[in-house]
């Protein structure tokens, strides 16, 4: 199975060779770090490190990035497209629960969830954020998930070309959801770890962005998008 | 006697018409906008030319004080205009981000 790794990344020379790192030690060979323009060496230790690295010339947000990633990787002949935050966050180990499922036929698409846990080690104020957004998905497109809002997913080929993310930021991760939900994708959670450090967590977006995403999403559905 | 206020707000209400009109005539501006904004500058110039007229028209619109008429209803074309330069910056954003991922995949990427 033909399996691409995608991580899009800003400013994120700090963490990116160490992300790469791990993956190519989980076995993982095709990944794709989309340079979201970094203003740091981003992009020059993705290279160093053995990523395929694409570059945005302006930066045009995390939603963006991965659709670059995504296209490319389709072009490439994927089987299979992980998604993976650049910021060490995420567990390596944790891809080969998400690969599961759909290598089974089971599904299409696989969702991290940091919910779905005994234990859950999301800071208190970011829960609760998560838990306003998920009542917001649910008002708003009739989406029943755990995490709306976790970075860590897998799509089938299939599904990648089905899903077409037109949200540069954050609300990308919002937008992935409903189109699942719209064109009835076959999707699963998948209980994954999230790893907070401080610099993750200084790097990571703001809880108050989320009322910026609940605009975002509000103004597009008046418009008709 | 015609005050130097309604004759300056007459003075620019015409400007900005002929403004329009040029754009619409350059093909700067729709069709749909130009009756928009032609619209409210042709009100301007009336009521510039005759101040009385908000009074009629607030009485009209079941506003009782016709000072109380620009408030309401500025309010409103306000709130339109934005809700237009939202979106038309937003269908700018996603050109732009349109062409930044196109270059990038055809630039084709860099691996060692």
């Amino acid at each position: 199975m033909n399996i691409h790794i995608i991580v899009p990344a800003f400013n994120e020379e700090k963490s990116i060779g160490s992300v790469i790192a791990s993956l190519k030690r989980g076995g993982y060979n095709n990944i794709v770090v989309v340079d979201d323009c970094s203003t740091d060496s981003t992009g020059e230790v993705a290279f160093v490190t053995g990523a395929y690295v694409l570059t945005h010339i302006v930066n045009r947000g995390q939603g963006a990035a991965l659709k670059t990633g995504i296209d490319y990787a389709i072009t490439a002949g994927t089987d299979v497209i992980v998604t993976f935050d650049s910021d060490g966050q995420h567990r390596v180990e944790d891809i080969e629960a998400l690969l599961a499922p759909i290598r089974a036929g089971e599904v299409d698409v696989t969702i991290g969830s940091r919910f779905l846990q005994g234990h859950c080690n999301v800071p208190p104020l970011r829960r609760i954020v998560l838990f306003g957004g998920k009542i917001f998905l649910r008002l708003m497109y009739g989406i029943k998930i755990t995490d709306s809002q976790c970075g860590i997913r897998a799509f089938s080929s299939r599904a990648a070309r089905n899903i077409d993310i037109t949200m540069d930021r954050m609300e990308h991760a919002s937008e992935i959801l409903e189109q699942i939900f719209k064109k009835n994708i076959r999707y699963k959670e998948i209980p994954v770890t999230i790893d907070y450090t401080e610099y993750s967590k200084a790097k990571g977006q703001s809880n108050l962005n989320s009322f910026a995403i609940a605009f975002k999403l509000i103004m597009t559905k008046l418009s008709g998008g | 006697m015609i005050a130097l206020t309604q004759t300056l707000l007459f003075v620019f209400a015409v400007y900005v018409f002929f403004r329009t009109t040029s754009a619409l005539i350059k093909r700067q501006m729709s069709i749909k906008e130009f009756i928009f904004w032609s619209a409210i500058w042709i009100t301007v110039i009336a009521v510039a030319l005759n101040p009385r007229l908000i009074g009629n028209i607030s009485r009209r619109l079941g506003i009782s004080k016709g000072v109380d008429f620009l408030p309401y209803y500025g309010m409103i074309i306000l709130f339109y205009s934005l809700y237009g330069l939202y979106i038309r910056v937003d269908n700018l954003e996603k050109a732009l981000t349109k062409i930044v991922r196109e270059i990038a995949l055809k630039n084709k990427g860099k691996q060692k």
